[in-house]
């Protein structure tokens, strides 16, 4: 097909910026050593590119750029708060799913281990039961405080004053539970 | 993306978003909602957005912000009624007008003139020349941004520049550069 003004003249723009293809390019390049009108056209785009890439730039005022700051920056305060909750309640899920793990396979073996099943005394089942109830109440604890604190203060402050008042005596009325 | 990529981003493109909502829209008010509002987007749009194609985003998201905002604009005047709508103009006029949208940006007649032309495209075919001419914005990267053909946009900037020569007359200083280059 051969290569008419039609077609010449929405390809100038991207001849003149070097994205044509090289086979574009070539036909242009005839079209043009043949064409005044399209020589004139490739006039124009150059002279509109250059009026309008001499148009200045405004400057985007700084109260603009500090409302822009100020929402983007507490968005992304509250999305890394966001990002600590929720890493929290991943290792208290992991802590509830290995407690969990410990206590059915083996903490009540611990306490009732050597009897069978059939032979278990009063005194090893209270034991085995009340252990099951600190153990969970523990894990509750610390996940329910893992929802609203950061992973540091499950580590630094709930978990260790958790486990420390599960250690206590049965029988001390400050043990946690 | 971190605080700190876009906060470089921000510096980066702010004057070429705002320059381009106030050549669109022609009230500075107006423009730096559209610059606050095209950024929040840009924040929220993550890390989805691929480094060299953020200022053709940019571009076209301010665009759209801009049609919206004449949209509001001519909704408000409609919603005043016609009489009222000029009673609000004559108030305007009788404290002096409004204020030049362009003013410190040094403009030479031949400037304002082409900027009064552009108002005459369509918002979008009017983004494309400011990308393209402006800035330098390849056509593929604006067809891309703008999801058309790279073969439309051609056309689109073509007719662009016969529209613009119509407007602008044999003695506007595009025109009068023929041949000097």
């Amino acid at each position: 097909m051969k290569y008419d003004c039609d077609a010449c003249g929405p390809e100038l723009g991207a001849y003149l910026l070097g994205e044509s293809s090289d086979e574009t390019r070539r036909e242009v390049d005839a079209h043009l050593a043949a064409c005044t009108a399209c020589r004139d056209e490739l006039e124009r785009e150059r002279a509109l590119r250059t009026a309008l890439g001499d148009l200045p730039t405004a400057t985007c005022p700084g109260a603009v750029t500090a409302r822009i700051l100020a929402v983007v920056d507490a968005e992304y305060a509250a999305t890394r708060r966001r990002n600590r909750r929720l890493r929290g309640v991943g290792l208290a899920g992991g802590l509830l799913a290995a407690t969990l793990a410990a206590v059915l396979f083996l903490r009540p073996g611990a306490a009732l281990r050597g009897a069978s099943a059939e032979h278990y005394t009063p005194e090893q089942v209270a034991t085995a039961r009340h252990e099951l109830i600190q153990t969970l109440t523990l894990t509750a604890r610390v996940l329910d405080q893992a929802g609203r604190s950061t992973l540091v203060d499950v580590f630094n402050d709930q978990l260790p004053s958790a486990v420390e008042g599960s250690l206590r005596p049965l029988d001390d009325p400050t043990r946690g539970g | 993306m971190t605080n700190e990529t876009f906060h470089e981003l921000l510096a980066t493109h702010r004057d070429r978003v705002f320059t381009q909502a106030l050549f669109s829209l022609r009230e500075r008010r107006d423009a730096e909602d559209v610059t606050q509002e095209a950024f929040l987007r840009l924040w929220r749009q993550g890390d989805h957005l691929p480094a060299d194609r953020v200022a053709p985003w940019l571009a076209h998201v301010t665009r759209n912000l801009c049609i919206d905002q004449t949209r509001r604009r001519s909704a408000a005047r409609r919603h005043l009624g016609v009489a009222d709508a000029d009673a609000v103009d004559g108030l305007v006029a009788a404290a002096g007008g409004p204020d030049d949208p362009f003013a410190g940006l040094d403009l030479d007649d031949r400037q304002r003139r082409l900027l009064d032309a552009l108002q005459t495209l369509p918002a979008e075919t009017r983004t494309v020349m400011l990308m393209h001419y402006g800035d330098g914005t390849k056509l593929a990267d604006i067809a891309d941004a703008m999801g058309k053909s790279l073969a439309a946009v051609k056309v689109q900037v073509h007719r662009a520049r016969q529209r613009l020569r119509l407007v602008l007359g044999t003695a506007d200083g595009v025109s009068e550069q023929r041949g000097s280059a």
